[in-house]
């Protein structure tokens, strides 16, 4: 991870405290990392030598007197539907069910079908991918057959076809190798695409277990 | 070690380490070395501790295009490290009569 990657994920995980106090958090981490830079390591190794992202956070909220579970993360707090309830506000909430009831459930639905489409577009990017990995083994094929068909040119006593077919193996195996790298450039970026997008799903259920 | 003792102890480290002379967060961490190992996510709440005790100040010096925070201990700071000084002594005397007792058994 490189600074500017730390401090944002910092950032992202101090989210609810005063904005006072994430500034001077992240402010002392960059102050760190910058010397630890200026001792000699790389921007990696400094990220690194600052330790685990969880102890960092579970000591600034410690500091700060809340627990994270405290503070307020989004609109969907679940700590807000753990306290007592009045007896006037379950009456309402019983009473308005036939209004609120169908309209989480159909919310619900639209956040799920917007889940499935997501995911759904990651299937494709994926799909995409490996067929282009076969066609690149086409390619890699396409060499084998051109070899194999110089060396029968060549021994039936076609030295001419048989150099052309030489060629055009050449030409399907540099295709191959050049076609390779370039489709593990692509899969890299999908690779972490796709991690970023399961770990921000799994941010949205894993937040409250957090111990501080 | 006890959490409570170690984040004392750990306490006046920092106040020794800025005693003679002001001092940064990486700086302070180097100079605690042969005494301690403290990484700078336990480092952060000691100097924010320090800080709203007010025993020591903060203030920002520009350092390579960047801004570094140097540490300054106050005259309660100081009085904490001399206290800090006179309570060893009764640790010791503590020490002494917890390993004492056992040796009497």
């Amino acid at each position: 991870m490189n600074k500017r990657q730390f401090l944002a994920a910092l950032r992202t995980e101090l989210d609810g405290l005063p904005q006072n106090d994430i500034n001077r958090s992240l402010d002392y981490y960059s102050e760190m990392i910058d010397d630890r830079i200026e001792d000699g390591l790389t921007e990696e190794e400094a990220v690194e030598a600052m330790g685990a992202m969880d102890d960092i956070v579970s000591q600034i909220f410690a500091d700060a007197g809340t627990s994270r579970e405290e503070t307020p993360k989004s609109w969907f707090d679940r700590s807000r539907f753990s306290r007592t309830w009045k007896a006037w506000e379950i009456v309402l909430l019983a009473l308005g069910s036939p209004v609120w009831v169908p309209l989480l459930l159909a919310a619900g639905m639209v956040a799920l079908s917007l889940v499935i489409v997501v995911g759904s577009l990651y299937l494709v990017a994926w799909s995409v991918l490996l067929s282009f990995y076969a066609a690149d083994f086409g390619f890699a094929a396409g060499a084998v057959g051109g070899v194999f068909s110089f060396w029968v040119l060549l021994c039936t006593g076609r030295p001419i076809h048989a150099t052309l077919s030489l060629g055009a193996g050449l030409v399907c195996a540099g295709l191959a190798v050049l076609v390779f790298f370039g489709l593990n450039g692509l899969a890299r970026y999908t690779i972490k695409w796709t991690a970023g997008a399961i770990r921000w799903v799994k941010s949205w259920f894993v937040r409250k277990e957090r111990a501080v | 070690m006890d959490a409570q003792l170690r984040r004392g102890l750990l306490e006046v480290c920092v106040l020794a380490a800025i005693k003679n002379e002001d001092s940064y967060g990486y700086q302070i961490i180097k100079q605690m070395k042969p005494c301690v190992e403290i990484s700078e996510s336990t480092l952060y709440p000691i100097l924010r501790r320090l800080e709203a005790a007010q025993l020591l100040t903060a203030h920002s010096v520009e350092h390579s295009g960047r801004l570094r925070k140097y540490y300054h201990i106050t005259p309660a700071g100081l009085e904490r490290l001399a206290a800090f000084a006179e309570e060893w002594q009764e640790i010791l005397a503590i020490h002494r009569f917890v390993t004492g007792e056992e040796e009497h058994e």
